[in-house]
C-alpha cells in the first residue's frame, strides 16, 4: 500500500512538474534547492531569517504574499537579476553565477513553487522564459 | 613556556608574530615562564581596585568607562607603535574584548572557543573549546559571537551560544562547572558574557528575537556552583505592578528585551546598572501597543529602559524607560558608565548611557531622576526632551506605520551599535564611535492567518543623511562637565569598534574599512595609524605585561551591525574570514 501510496504521489510530482515546465514555469531541482539553503545561510539569513519573512536586520520578506505582491507578476530573469547584481547590499555581486541560481531555486521552492528533475541555468535569456505567474 | 608550547606546538604554530619585526622574536626569547604559574586569585578588592596593568572585566572597571590608566604610550611616542604579537583566530563574527591578568590574556572565538595566552608574547597556555550542536553552527553569524567574560577568584566565566553559563579554571580551563540556563532550542542564546558584582555573577540573556512568550531576564548565579539566585525579567510578567504597560496584551504575546550587554556596577549603593533592549516585533501597530487601548499603557516596560538592580536579591530598585512604545529597534541595551557630575551647581552620581539614537542620556543613579540628555548625529525622530523627565517626544513623520514607507534617521543599526562608547577621567570626556546615516522603513505586516515567530518585520533601505558629504562614520567627544562637543573625528566608513581613551592622552578607535587608530583625546587628530587585515568591530584594551604597555584589539567580519553598516559603503570591500588577535607596543 505503502509503495502504491508513492508511486501515485511521484507520478502526480512528475505531472505537476511536466505541467510547470511547460507551461513556461520556473525550472529547478530539489538538490539545486539544497544548494541555495546552504548558500542563503551563509549569505542571506541574517537579514532574511530562517523563515524567510522572520529576519532581524531589515531583509525583505521572501515568501507570502509580499513575496507575490513584488516578484510574482513576472519572470525568473527580473528576480535572478535583482539577486545578482543587489545582494549582497554589504557586497553585491559577490557570489557566483550558480550561487544565485541556486538560492533563486530555494527562494521559489520555499514559495511552493514546484522543483523538477533540471537545475535552474544561470542565464538571464532562459531565465526570462520561466513565468512566475500562477 | 617551552613546554606549553611543545603541547600544543601546531597552535603556537598558528601564530604568525614571525612574519612581523625582529623585536617582538627577542621579546620571547626574554619572557619568563608560564605567567600561570604566578597567578593571583580576583577577589572582590581587586575587582573593585584593578591593578592599572590588568583588564579584568567588561569595559575595564565596575564603572564601564572603558578607559586604561597606563601611559607609557603617549601622544609624543606612539608614532612608534609597531605589532609586538599577533594571533589567528576561528574565522567569524569577532566582537571579544579579552581580559588580562597577571600576564596572561583570555580570548574568544568565535563559537565559544576560548584561549588563554603569555599576553607577553602570544604562547598558548590552554584552550578550552565547547562542543556546539552543528544546528547552532549553521546558523553563523552573529549566533556565535561573544563580547565578554568574566574573572572572580579562580575561575574564568564564559556564557555561551547555546545558553549555558561556564566556570573553567583558570590555570587549565578545565570545566569548573556547566550550567544550564535556557534552552537555545527557543531562540534564547548569549551574546555577551557575564559580570561579576559584589560576589554574585550575573548573565545577561539575549536572542529574545523569536517570539518567546514573556521576553528575556537578567540572572544572579553563585559563582561556586553556578546556581540560580534571581531572575530579572526585562518584559513586566504576569502581576508585575506595570504589567498593563502592555496596551493589554497577554504575557504570550510580550516579546523582546534581550539584554544583550553587560552590565555596570556601583558598590557604595551596592547597584547594579542594566541596559534592555527593544519589543518585538518592531513595528507597534504589528506589536499590539498601537492604537493605544483606553485605560492601557503602552509603552511596553522594561524595555529600553535603565535597570537599577540589588546584586544580592535580583530586587529592582527603580527603572527609566528612554524610550516609550519604541517602533523603530531603538536598542537601548548598551553599557551604563558611571561617573560623578557637576549638575546645576552640585555633584549629583550619574549613570550615562547612548541608545541607537546616540543622544547621551544623563540620570542620577540613586534615583532614575533625568538629570539631562545632549544631541550627537543627525536623528529626526525625536523632537523634544522634556528638561524635566526626559520624555521623548516623537516625531509622527518618522514613525513606522503598516502601508506606509517612511524616512528615519537613524537607521536600524544606530548611530550608535553595540560598540562601546568610554568616558576618560583625564578629560572628563565620553567618547562615542558613530554612523551618521538614514532609512526608507517599510513594515512588512503577517499575512492573514500568520502567526508570529519572531524577526523584526520591517524592511530596512538605508540612505545617507540629508546633505551627507560621504563620511558616514565618526568619534565625537563629548565633555560631560560642561556638556560641549570637543571635537568630532569624521571618516568615510562607520566607526565599527569600541573606543580606549588612555592616560597616554590617546583614544584608540576602529573602522570598517580596516584602519585602526590613535587619536589625540583633546583634539581628535590622528597621531598613529595602521591598515589592519579585516573590518575592526571589538573593543580595544590596554594592559602590561613584564613591566610594558600594550594594545590589543580582536579583528574580524560578518557581524549583523558591520555587514549593515558596509551596505552604506558597498564598495568597501573586506575580506569575508579572517579574524586575528593584535598586538602593539613600542619598541
Amino acid at each position: 500500500m505503502n509503495l502504491r501510496i508513492v508511486s501515485v504521489a511521484l507520478a502526480a510530482l512528475v505531472l505537476v512538474s511536466a505541467r510547470a515546465e511547460a507551461a513556461g514555469g520556473p525550472v529547478f531541482s530539489k538538490e539545486q534547492a539544497e544548494r541555495g539553503r546552504e548558500a542563503y545561510v551563509h549569505s542571506c539569513v541574517m537579514c532574511h531569517g530562517e523563515g524567510l519573512d522572520d529576519g532581524d536586520f531589515g531583509g525583505a520578506p521572501l515568501r507570502g504574499s509580499w513575496f507575490r505582491g513584488h516578484w510574482g507578476s513576472g519572470d525568473v530573469a527580473a528576480l535572478f537579476s535583482y539577486l545578482k547584481t543587489a545582494m549582497p547590499p554589504d557586497n553585491p555581486a559577490s557570489l557566483s553565477d550558480k550561487s544565485y541560481s541556486d538560492i533563486t531555486a530555494y527562494i521559489l521552492l520555499r514559495n511552493n513553487y514546484p522543483a523538477g528533475d533540471s537545475d535552474m541555468p544561470p542565464d538571464e535569456d532562459a531565465l526570462a522564459k520561466m513565468s512566475l505567474q500562477r | 613556556m617551552a613546554e606549553n608550547c611543545l603541547r600544543a606546538s601546531l597552535l603556537c604554530a598558528l601564530s604568525i608574530s614571525a612574519l612581523f619585526a625582529a623585536s617582538s622574536v627577542q621579546a620571547q626569547t626574554a619572557t619568563p615562564s608560564n605567567p600561570l604559574k604566578n597567578w593571583t586569585p580576583v577577589t572582590e578588592d581587586v575587582l573593585r581596585k584593578p591593578p592599572d596593568g590588568d583588564w579584568l572585566m567588561w569595559r575595564r572597571t565596575y564603572s564601564n568607562w572603558g578607559y586604561s590608566p597606563l601611559d607609557q604610550i603617549t601622544k609624543d611616542n606612539v608614532r612608534n607603535l609597531r605589532v609586538a604579537w599577533t594571533w589567528s583566530l576561528t574565522s567569524g563574527v569577532t566582537e571579544i574584548e579579552p581580559l588580562v591578568h597577571d600576564g596572561v590574556i583570555f580570548v574568544t572565538n568565535a563559537g565559544d572557543r576560548i584561549q588563554a595566552l603569555n599576553a607577553a608574547n602570544g604562547d598558548l597556555l590552554w584552550e578550552y573549546r565547547r562542543d556546539i550542536s552543528p544546528k547552532l553552527i549553521a546558523q553563523g553569524g552573529n549566533t556565535l559571537a561573544k563580547r565578554n567574560m568574566a574573572i572572580y577568584d579562580d575561575k574564568l566565566f564564559i556564557a555561551t551560544s547555546d545558553a549555558h553559563l561556564v566556570a573553567l579554571d583558570v590555570r587549565t580551563g578545565k570545566v569548573a562547572f556547566d550550567h544550564t540556563v535556557a534552552d537555545w532550542n527557543k531562540g534564547f542564546r548569549y551574546s555577551s558574557g557575564p559580570f561579576m558584582a559584589n560576589g554574585t555573577l550575573i548573565a545577561s540573556m539575549s536572542g529574545c528575537n523569536a517570539a518567546q512568550a514573556g521576553g528575556c531576564f537578567i540572572t544572579g548565579h553563585d559563582p561556586k556552583t553556578g546556581e540560580e539566585r534571581w531572575r530579572v525579567h526585562t518584559v513586566a510578567q504576569t502581576g508585575d505592578p506595570n504589567e498593563k504597560t502592555w496596551n493589554g496584551l497577554p504575557i504570550e504575546q510580550r516579546f523582546g528585551g534581550s539584554a544583550w550587554i553587560a552590565g555596570s556596577y556601583d558598590p557604595e549603593t551596592n547597584t547594579v546598572f542594566h541596559g534592555v533592549g527593544q519589543p518585538y516585533p518592531w513595528i507597534a501597530e504589528m506589536r499590539g501597543t498601537l492604537p493605544k487601548k483606553e485605560g492601557f499603557d503602552n509603552s511596553g516596560l522594561y524595555t529600553d529602559s535603565t535597570l537599577a538592580i540589588d546584586p544580592g536579591t535580583g530586587k529592582l530598585k527603580w527603572h527609566y524607560q528612554h524610550l516609550a512604545n519604541d517602533t523603530l529597534d531603538l536598542d537601548y541595551a548598551y553599557e551604563r558608565i558611571l561617573v560623578d557630575l557637576p549638575f546645576e551647581g552640585k555633584m549629583r552620581k550619574t549613570v550615562v548611557t547612548a541608545g541607537k539614537l546616540a543622544i547621551v542620556e544623563v540620570l542620577d543613579r540613586t534615583t532614575g531622576q533625568f538629570l539631562w540628555a545632549k544631541e550627537t548625529v543627525h536623528q529626526n525622530i525625536v523632537s523634544a526632551i522634556d528638561p524635566k523627565t526626559g520624555e521623548k517626544r516623537l516625531n509622527p513623520d518618522a514613525i513606522p506605520h503598516i502601508g506606509k514607507t517612511t524616512v528615519n534617521c537613524p537607521a536600524d543599526p544606530g548611530a550608535r551599535g553595540w560598540p562601546s562608547t568610554a568616558y576618560s577621567p583625564k578629560t572628563q570626556m565620553l567618547y562615542l564611535p558613530l554612523t551618521e546615516f538614514c532609512s526608507n522603513t517599510t513594515p512588512a505586516p503577517l499575512d492573514p492567518g500568520e502567526a508570529y515567530t519572531g524577526g523584526g518585520r520591517a524592511v530596512y533601505a538605508r540612505i545617507p543623511v540629508p546633505g551627507s558629504d560621504g563620511n558616514f562614520g565618526r568619534v565625537d567627544a563629548i565633555n560631560l562637565t560642561d556638556r560641549t562637543q570637543a571635537w568630532s573625528y569624521r571618516e568615510h566608513t562607520s566607526a565599527s569598534s569600541a573606543v580606549l581613551p588612555t592616560a597616554g592622552g590617546l583614544v584608540f578607535t576602529g573602522s570598517l574599512d580596516r584602519m585602526f587608530r590613535a587619536l589625540d583625546d583633546t583634539t581628535g587628530k590622528v597621531l598613529w595609524e595602521m591598515r589592519t587585515n579585516n573590518s575592526l568591530n571589538a573593543p580595544p584594551i590596554s594592559f602590561t605585561a613584564g613591566g610594558k604597555q600594550y594594545i590589543a584589539v580582536a579583528v574580524g567580519n560578518g557581524s549583523s551591525q558591520l555587514r549593515s553598516l558596509n551596505t552604506l559603503t558597498p564598495e568597501v570591500k573586506n575580506p569575508d574570514g579572517g579574524s586575528m588577535l593584535w598586538v602593539f607596543t613600542l619598541p
